[in-house]
Parts: structure tokens; C-alpha cells; sequence
């Protein structure tokens, strides 16, 4: 194990690209168990959960292989990493088609569904063009969601699309709203009291998504 | 040509953060139209709360006592008594699935990613 590391407190002051900074270049392993396993644990914590739920003894593995993962070959994946996106969205990413490939290596039978651009859509022996199919206007809008201006109206739609009821995630804003009041695009003044607030968020989410969407010629 | 972009983690993880290119959504987009499953995974990237309900011990109990009350309909109902003894063990709440498991009334079926995508966009379309 890394000897040199610094101690998390230390790490808290850099940045992530510092920090990637550091195990690239210094090989500092600590470095890497401080963003994964501290700055972003509940980000790596939640994805692997989602895929392993249903086997919660193998949840730690999972996490101390996504660690070698990274660092094998000289840190090969996280050399990838440009700044492109932000760090977290970045190992969410990472993180789940990790978890995907351990599945399918450690179960045989599971399988992901996946549909080939052949089942198109058609009309008659006609295959329509893919900008003129629903999943195209599908995709258009989870585009749109990534330009809504404000992180509460984004909080809503991401929860909504994902199955949760108003009454749920009135419940999550109430642990969300204190981490993002100090957001300089966040606007709301006092956090959501009941379901009726959400339901407002959500109706102005979508009289934006509506603008951003009218951008695009298929709307 | 957008069709011969390689279409990385990284490429994905901008999209979803707003800082990919032009180009780079045309690519992005035709890959999401071929691939739907991942669709809901981009939609994942963007909630920047991550949490799951699920793992909420309260949750946890109703879901399992669920699926015990649903395997048993409706071909072994449960007698009144070790009714009424499933309930006192559960919150009221859950009693009231308990009713609706036991009516004519089907279950709710929880709506796919793709149903609720569908839903919000003829609600965005009827505004």
C-alpha cells in the first residue's frame, strides 16, 4: 500500500483534477481511495447498490474492484478522464458499466436488452428514418433536461422519470435542498413543505423543457 | 461524420452534463435512439442526487411483505385469522395494500422508464 499519502483533510483541499493529478503522476493510491471511496462514495455507493441489491454481500467486492479497476495498467481509465464532464458524472458513469461487466462475468444469466437499429419502427416495408421516430423525440427530451437552467426543476424531472411519487421526492428534498441552496441557480427561497410545491416544480420543468424543446425542428 | 464517433464514457458523461458539442449530441442522440436501454442510465447520470428509497428499511418491509401477500393471491388466500395476524404486524398503510392485493382489483403495475418517458413528453406535448 501507498505509504507517501496524505491524510483525507489534505486531500479535501484539492480539486478533482488535482487529485487525478496526483495517482497519475505521483501514484498515490490514497489519493484514489479519497475520491472514491470519501468525495464520491455515495455517488459509487448508489450505483453499485442498484446493480447488486438483490446480493448485498457482494456490494464491498464490487467497490475493491472498481478501485484495481482504475488502477490497473498504469491508471489507464482515469488517464482517460479529460475534465470534459464533471468527475462525478464521469465515475457514475464508470461505475455502472463496471458493475454491468462483474454481472456478466459473475452471473451468466443475466443479460441486458438491447434493440438493434433493424427494429426500427416502420411504416409498411418503409424503416423510418431515426430522427423521425418517437425514440428520437424520447431522446431529444432527456437532451433537454440536461439544459434546464435550474437544479430544482432538473431534481424533479431526473426523480419523475425515475418513479418516484410527489410525496417521495418531497421527502429527498428535504435532504437535497440544504447541499444546493448556496447554488447560485437555484431560486428557491424556502424548501418544498408539501406535495402541491412539487407538483408546481414539476409544471414549470416542464413549460421549459416545452421552450428548449421547440429549438429542435421535429417539435 | 457523427456516425464514426467513438462514443466513450467521457463523451456520455459531457452530454449529460450539458458540455457536449454540436456534433458530439448528434452523435450522442442517433447512439441513445439505437440503444433505449440507455436511455434511462443517461437519465441516471443526470439526477445529481443519487439516492434509492429502496434501501430504506420501512420500504424494504412493505416491498417484501408485498410480494409474500401477491405470491399467495389468489390461490391461497390466507384465512381471516393469520389476516388479521399479518396486519397487526404491519403499519396501517400496508394493511391497506393488503386489502387491495385481496380484491377483484389488480395490482398496480409500476410504469417502465420508457412509459414514464412517453407520459411526460404528451404532457410537455399538450401544454
Amino acid at each position: 500500500m501507498d505509504v507517501i499519502g496524505m491524510n483525507s483533510f489534505e486531500y479535501s483541499r484539492y480539486s478533482d483534477q488535482e487529485l487525478i493529478g496526483l495517482i497519475v503522476n505521483g501514484n498515490e493510491v490514497s489519493a484514489l481511495d479519497y475520491l472514491l471511496f470519501e468525495r464520491y462514495s455515495d455517488t459509487v455507493y448508489h450505483h453499485i447498490f442498484r446493480y447488486f441489491k438483490t446480493r448485498p454481500q457482494c456490494i464491498e467486492d464490487v467497490k475493491q474492484e472498481l478501485r484495481i479497476h482504475l488502477a490497473k495498467n498504469g491508471y489507464q481509465k482515469l488517464l482517460k478522464f479529460q475534465g470534459r464532464s464533471s468527475f462525478n458524472t464521469w465515475i457514475s458513469r464508470t461505475a455502472e458499466n463496471f458493475c454491468i461487466d462483474y454481472w456478466r462475468s459473475s452471473f451468466k444469466k443475466f443479460k441486458f436488452e438491447s434493440v438493434s437499429i433493424e427494429d426500427r419502427p416502420t411504416i409498411g416495408n418503409i424503416v423510418l428514418p431515426y430522427d423521425e421516430t418517437p425514440e428520437y423525440r424520447r431522446t431529444l427530451l432527456i437532451e433537454a433536461i440536461s439544459e434546464l437552467s435550474r437544479p430544482e426543476l432538473r431534481f424533479v424531472i431526473t426523480k419523475t422519470l425515475e418513479g418516484y411519487s410527489s410525496k417521495e421526492i418531497l421527502a429527498m428534498f428535504q435532504i437535497w435542498y440544504p447541499l444546493h441552496m448556496r447554488d447560485p441557480k437555484c431560486t428557491l427561497k424556502n424548501v418544498p413543505t408539501n406535495v402541491n410545491n412539487i407538483d408546481g416544480l414539476r409544471m414549470e420543468a416542464k413549460n421549459e423543457l416545452k421552450r428548449i424543446l421547440k429549438k429542435y425542428d421535429v417539435f | 461524420m457523427s456516425s464514426e464517433m467513438e462514443i466513450t464514457d467521457e463523451l456520455i458523461a459531457a452530454y449529460a452534463d450539458g458540455m457536449a458539442t454540436p456534433e458530439e449530441k448528434v452523435a450522442v442522440r442517433k447512439y441513445l435512439v439505437e440503444h433505449p436501454e440507455e436511455r434511462e442510465r443517461m437519465v441516471m447520470l443526470m439526477d445529481d442526487f443519487p439516492t434509492d428509497l429502496e434501501d430504506r428499511d420501512e420500504d424494504k418491509n412493505e416491498r417484501v411483505f408485498d410480494s409474500h401477500v401477491y405470491n399467495m393471491a389468489p390461490s391461497e388466500l390466507p384465512s381471516p385469522i393469520s389476516l388479521i395476524k399479518m396486519m397487526a404486524k404491519t403499519s396501517f398503510k400496508v394493511a391497506k395494500k393488503v386489502k387491495r392485493a385481496l380484491s377483484d382489483e389488480p395490482p398496480r403495475k409500476k410504469d417502465s422508464f420508457e412509459e414514464r418517458l412517453s407520459k411526460l413528453m404528451e404532457e410537455i406535448d399538450s401544454l
